[in-house]
């Protein structure tokens, strides 16, 4: 038995193979046993309902999540921990206008300084239910403070500012000088005379003479910015969790502080002020666009954001653009089909041929190249948007379905899930998630092959209740806590929810 | 050497040694195992099994006592007023178990008095056993074995009384 020469061949063969299988394995990128079962069902149910669905993190019996860390409860202190302590120098806020810096400490400087002038000079107190108004495009200034705030679009009309002028009540608001004649006019419009003090992003100079002769006639008190800055400190009150969404990440795509985000959508909603808590608490950085949504594409190229959250309604613009400026091209049709079929497979890859040869181009061009993470809204028109992003951008797509109502996010597809059957994912570890009857529209939770109805949730992320307005409030979240979406979906086997159809009785809407 | 003569050594040294059988069917084998696509046959997923929670009189509590079904059925307990379902229990509470007086029934007073007897069982068309005459020390009983069945077994409903 010795070693010859056809043994010494075969020996190579067989390192050979045994090499390139290693390497070239096909395996998907998550087990399909993991796709199966993404939430955990509920043993029992009432008649007329579904079972109880939760995040497999959180089952059934065990109680939900509610902060990432027990000394994180609120806004301030995310802000405190994630940024400040960690890293004070990184880059926190940036806009074009300067320069795209903006580090933690510096942030939490004029945080401080702008809350205590709001204090001292408007008078109000902590921890109590006044509340401030603030009405401007995103920017740096206008992001969260002290005190309860309540954001409000930049397009929104004058009506709703007086509505919600005489709703809150508030005696301070902060506007940006295109946002100001707006904000004058609903003043004098509203019934509630409390508006005081408008504050106006920028300083002294910026406040035109017209601006304050209206202010004058109102009224009201008009100061800038600065000299609110210029005073002495601040006290934290808020309330939101945001980090629900982070307990689903996989540790390997774990968002840290090396991520960015690039902010246009309105913080008025509350979708985009979840994301940003989010960057906060992990001590990630925040971009904000140029004012104009139709040039975010070109801010992306600049700020290269990892972490892209976007409305179906800008995704499918974009998704056109590319197949217009790309699709005919032979490359790109056998590139998409190649790695349509890689995704078929389970297996979302970036670095490949085709990549490298068409999508790395677009890539950089569409989005700045340093997308990881897209994340969307439920799409409800058009499922092939999510595949048609996981092939071009060769990154995550995760599908949210949320409302107001429950601070934006109610179920998360997982990563590694590449289905485009339109599902909107498992339960949020924060919430549990049940379907019940509505006869009147024809569907049950015992329906084959799957249970439909409409959606409630209950959990730590649904709302208190619509401000000064019981009766609206009773008639959406019932005596067991639950809130009735409006929504109307179908739990698959697999535990992901698919929304199916509306049911109109509920003031909110998908972030469109 | 020309390649004829190289191919005959090297046919030769395979016919010869047997160490070279083995490489050659260790060979195949990995060759084989590349080519091929994995085998990928995750079963389809399916929705679990739920119950649903409802109220229970002792007549429709009966049935439940697992000889239904070619002996696979569900069997459920009332247990001082709470339905369980101990399928899982089915070597106990089974139709061959020690225990199996229980099955469909309610069996408050024979746990309470820590006996199995037909005479513990009372009548489906009667009300509910009310428990009046019991001692302290077999309420205690009764709580205990609660707790377990509790801790053990699904709650599925409630007993209520016959119409």
């Amino acid at each position: 038995m010795d070693l010859d020469t056809l043994s010494f061949i075969l020996l190579g063969s067989i390192g050979a193979v045994a090499y390139l299988s290693l390497n070239n394995s096909k395996t998907p990128d998550v087990h399909p046993l993991i796709l199966n079962g993404q939430a955990d069902v509920s043993r029992i149910r009432n008649a007329g309902e579904s079972a109880i669905y939760r995040c497999k993190y959180t089952p059934n019996g065990q109680p939900l999540f509610s902060c990432p860390d027990r000394s994180a409860r609120t806004l301030y202190d995310i802000f405190q921990q994630g940024g400040l302590k960690n890293n004070a120098q990184a880059n926190f806020l940036g806009t074009r206008a300067n320069g795209g810096k903006g580090a933690y400490e510096w942030v939490a400087k004029r945080v401080n300084n702008f809350g205590s002038g709001l204090l001292n000079i408007a008078g109000l107190k902590t921890k109590s239910d006044e509340v401030v108004g603030i009405f401007a495009p995103n920017s740096a200034a206008a992001h969260h403070y002290s005190l309860v705030t309540v954001p409000l679009d930049q397009h929104d009309t004058v009506s709703t500012l007086t509505h919600v002028l005489n709703l809150t009540g508030m005696t301070v608001m902060v506007v940006s000088s295109r946002t100001l004649p707006a904000a004058l006019a609903a003043a004098s419009e509203a019934s509630s005379r409390a508006l005081r003090h408008v504050i106006v992003i920028g300083t002294d100079e910026d406040l035109r003479a017209d601006d304050r002769r209206a202010a004058e006639i109102a009224g009201i008190e008009l100061r800038s910015f600065e000299v609110v800055e210029k005073a002495g400190e601040s006290a934290p009150v808020e309330n939101v969790a945001p980090a629900g969404f982070l307990a689903i990440v996989p540790p390997n795509q774990k968002i840290t502080a090396s991520d960015r985000h690039l902010s246009y959508l309105s913080l008025a909603h509350v979708y985009e002020r979840v994301t940003i808590g989010v960057l906060t608490y992990v001590g990630g950085s925040v971009a904000f666009y140029s004012g104009d949504v139709s040039k975010v594409l070109e801010d992306a190229q600049e700020a290269k954001p990892t972490i892209f959250t976007s409305v179906p309604k800008i995704l499918h613009r974009v998704q056109d653009q590319i197949i217009k400026q790309y699709g005919d091209s032979f490359l790109y049709k056998k590139g998409y089909g190649n790695k349509q079929a890689l995704l078929r497979q389970g297996r979302l890859v970036n670095d490949d041929m085709w990549d490298l040869l068409v999508f790395r181009d677009i890539r950089t061009k569409f989005f700045g190249g340093q997308v990881r993470v897209l994340v969307t809204s439920a799409d409800l028109t058009n499922a092939k948007t999510t595949e048609f992003f996981r092939i071009v951008l060769g990154s995550q797509v995760i599908q949210g379905y949320g409302l107001v109502e429950a601070s934006a996010a109610v179920t998360a597809t997982l990563f590694n899930d590449y289905s485009s059957t339109g599902a909107v994912g498992a339960p949020l570890p924060c919430n549990e998630i049940k379907l019940i009857d509505l006869p009147e529209l024809g569907y049950r939770a015992e329906d084959v092959p799957n249970p439909r109805g409409e959606i409630l949730v209950r959990g730590h992320n649904v709302f208190k209740g619509y401000l000064g307005d019981e009766e609206a409030t009773r008639k959406v979240i019932d005596a067991d806590g639950w809130l009735r979406t409006g929504q109307v979906g179908e739990v698959l086997p697999n535990g992901t929810i698919r929304i199916v159809d509306r049911k109109e009785n509920v003031a909110s809407r998908l972030p469109q | 050497m020309t390649s004829t003569t190289t191919i005959n050594t090297l046919v030769d040294q395979l016919k010869a040694n047997p160490l070279n059988w083995a490489l050659l069917a260790v060979f195949l084998y990995v060759l084989r195992s590349y080519i091929s696509a994995p085998a990928n046959a995750a079963p389809e997923p399916r929705h679990p099994e739920t119950i649903v929670f409802k109220d229970y009189t002792p007549i429709e509590l009966q049935p439940y006592t697992g000889k239904q079904d070619n002996g696979m059925g569900r069997i459920l307990m009332a247990v001082n007023g709470n339905v369980y379902d101990v399928s899982r229990g089915r070597n106990f509470y089974g139709p061959d178990g020690p225990y199996g007086n229980f099955g469909g029934r309610d069996a408050s007073r024979g746990l309470a008095k820590g006996s199995f007897d037909l005479d513990m069982l009372t009548d489906v068309d009667k009300p509910i056993d009310k428990l009046e005459d019991l001692a302290r020390d077999e309420w205690e009983a009764l709580r205990e074995w609660e707790a377990h069945f509790a801790g053990k077994y699904l709650l599925v409903g409630k007993l209520v009384e016959n119409i």
